[in-house]
């Protein structure tokens, strides 16, 4: 084929395959997508909800609101409630509730223990009368890039400076990982698909969102409540929905479909998943759905590893692994969180920033991406936003 | 200005200034004032004025109907208001209330006159799917009631408008009711003749707007925390407020 009609030609057979791909609107979560675009997307109940799990939703909803307070709380902690890190179960802070992005710093010695003064978590607020354990300021650093069609880019990449430390300085030894709260759409049907170990959390340590509920609980609100509660408030994480996608059938984001499949990010981030036939809840049962993630650990490489006190990348492949992150409601962070803060430390602005930083197991698909003309890159990124 | 006219000029000007400190300044709109414990604040170009009888006055409200007073409530699962309406000069009055939690409107309840002087009374919320049951009460008895209203249908106070209008005595927002519904409860000081949605007609007092809970696919509101009213008539009297946490 001449070279001069070879772009056309590649142009209309990624159109085609598009149009094959997505002959019927995705359900992002089979029978229990929500179809919501505003800030409360992220928060309705499972559309095939049965009704009597309604008083569940609710009264989990309750704990999930409720500001902890002492002799409860504490007395160490870095939240107070669940909702001052997950504002509309979302991945932000309420209104007026302090700047910047809602970070803890998880600590850990080679090998995966605590850190031996500290824990496994710097609390960095305390009840009245007690010093916190430390302050942690965010400082970022600009890095500039260009695309081989010669359009530039900026990054931002993030230290952290420990100040205050209560106990004294950190074992020198101690890694760094900081950690963004995830939203909470869809993590009922993740706890669904058979055949994974651990699955929640940035580090996919925790097996079931029981366990990761209660994790979240005591380390980040100082918080131990009693089996009902849990239970509750279980719940309620595990019967949020998925909101459907936009857009879908636009040219570009069909084509963008295909790309992203073409280019590599669909083989971590896989597309469709289905939940299992005996799944404890009905309603999430034998559903297909379209998380685009595998649910497993992956090294996206040093410039996303965590950090060793002298800032340094932790080279370990724990250090550089990370669980591959659901992209569902990708598009509706904006509108639910009033601000994008991707990947698990918040640094990435836009979803083009996120890809940008894959390195690793995912540094050929950032490579495709880079190369891409900018039309396709934009298509991409219009797939990503539909979700 | 001449030597000859600025000592009168000066004294007209501070006499000016005294008798405006002097009097009971309205407070303008962007500007706040305390009314039963909760601070009010003007929207656009209404005026709030606090009476002798210790009422709050709304008024100075513009054709648009987007005048009115923004009330701050905490968190709250109830908010009562006695009040009266004063209808639009020149008629066709509107009165809106709006429920807002977390910077986002969840529900309102609109009332408006209808071209033949009737008063229509609709709600929307955005818990579920929008729709809403009507029910009808006649001292405390429920005379009638109708499911799955949605936010285009209305029920028709089948009377005069200013006469609905005065009629008003009770306006109250509940969210966190039985089964996770928000509803909104409108009392009058007599009798009524009503419209139901479906053109059934009833007497009654009392007209409740309960959001109907789908469950599935539904968003938990389990409070709410500012409340808006707006319209365009000649005042809203605000008499008392009460807030439930």
């Amino acid at each position: 084929m001449p070279s001069h009609l070879r772009a056309p030609a590649l142009a209309f057979l990624l159109t085609a395959a598009a149009a094959v791909a997505s002959a019927a609107p995705p359900l992002s979560g089979g029978d229990t997508t929500v179809f919501d675009t505003t800030r409360n997307a992220f928060g309705r109940s499972l559309a095939n909800l049965q009704p009597e799990r309604w008083p569940l939703v609710r009264s989990g909803k309750a704990l999930f609101l409720r500001t902890w307070d002492e002799p409860l709380l504490g007395p160490l902690f870095n939240a107070t409630s669940c909702a001052g890190c997950h504002f509309k179960d979302g991945r932000g802070r309420p209104p007026g509730q302090g700047s910047g992005p809602p970070i803890l710093l998880r600590l850990s010695m080679p090998g995966g223990r605590p850190e031996p003064r500290y824990g496994g978590q710097l609390q960095d607020r305390a009840v009245a009368g007690l010093a916190p354990e430390g302050k942690v300021d965010i400082v970022e650093t600009e890095e500039r890039g260009r695309y081989p069609d010669g359009t530039p880019y900026r990054l931002r990449r993030p230290r952290y400076r420990l100040s205050e430390l209560r106990s004294g300085p950190l074992h020198p030894q101690t890694r760094l990982s900081a950690r963004m709260p995830p939203a909470l759409l869809g993590l009922g049907l993740l706890e669904a698909v058979p055949g994974r170990q651990g699955r929640f959390g940035w580090k996919a340590s925790a097996p079931s969102l029981e366990h990761q509920v209660a994790q979240a609980l005591r380390e980040d609100l100082g918080v131990e409540i009693d089996g009902d509660g849990l239970r509750r408030l279980t719940g309620y994480t595990r019967l949020l929905a998925v909101p459907a996608r936009r857009g879908w059938d636009l040219p570009d984001v069909r084509r963008g479909e295909v790309l992203f499949g073409r280019i590599g990010c669909a083989s971590c981030h896989l597309p469709e998943l289905r939940t299992a036939a005996d799944a404890a809840v009905p309603e999430l049962a034998g559903q297909t759905i379209h998380p685009y993630t595998d649910l497993l650990l992956h090294d996206l490489g040093a410039d996303l590893a965590d950090l060793r006190l002298d800032g340094a990348p932790d080279r370990s492949l724990e250090g550089r692994s990370w669980r591959t992150a659901p992209l569902w409601g990708l598009g509706l962070l904006k509108t639910v969180d009033g601000e994008v803060r991707l990947l698990h430390d918040g640094r990435a602005r836009s979803a083009e920033e996120a890809v940008l930083w894959h390195g690793g197991e995912a540094r050929a698909a950032r490579r495709a991406f880079k190369a891409l003309p900018v039309r396709d890159r934009q298509a991409l990124l219009a797939f990503l936003d539909s979700l | 200005m001449s030597q000859r006219f600025r000592r009168p000029f000066l004294f007209a000007l501070l006499a000016l200034v005294a008798a405006t400190l002097a009097a009971p300044l309205p407070v303008r709109a962007a500007d706040c004032t305390d009314f039963a414990g909760l601070e009010h604040c003007a929207t656009g170009d209404a005026l709030l004025k606090t009476g002798d009888d210790g009422s709050l006055t709304v008024a100075n409200l513009g054709e648009k109907g987007t005048d009115g007073v923004a009330v701050s409530l905490g968190q709250a699962t109830t908010w009562v208001a006695s009040l009266s309406l004063e209808p639009a000069a020149r008629g066709g009055s509107t009165f809106f209330t709006t429920a807002r939690a977390d910077g986002q409107d969840i529900s309102r309840a609109d009332l408006r006159a209808n071209d033949d002087g009737t008063v229509r009374l609709s709600a929307s919320f955005t818990g579920g799917k929008g729709r809403y049951a009507v029910l009808v009460y006649r001292a405390g008895r429920l005379v009638a009631s109708q499911g799955g209203v949605d936010s285009e249908r209305f029920i028709t106070f089948n009377e005069d408008e200013d006469f609905v209008m005065w009629l008003i005595s009770m306006w109250t927002f509940m969210a966190r009711m039985a089964d996770g519904s928000c509803g909104w409860m409108i009392e009058l000081d007599k009798d009524a003749a009503i419209l139901l949605p479906d053109g059934t007609p009833v007497t009654g007092d009392e007209v409740h707007l309960i959001e109907e809970v789908a469950k599935g696919g539904h968003y938990p509101y389990l409070s709410f925390d500012g409340m808006t009213l707006t319209g365009n008539l000649s005042a809203i009297h605000l008499q008392d407020e009460t807030v439930y946490p």
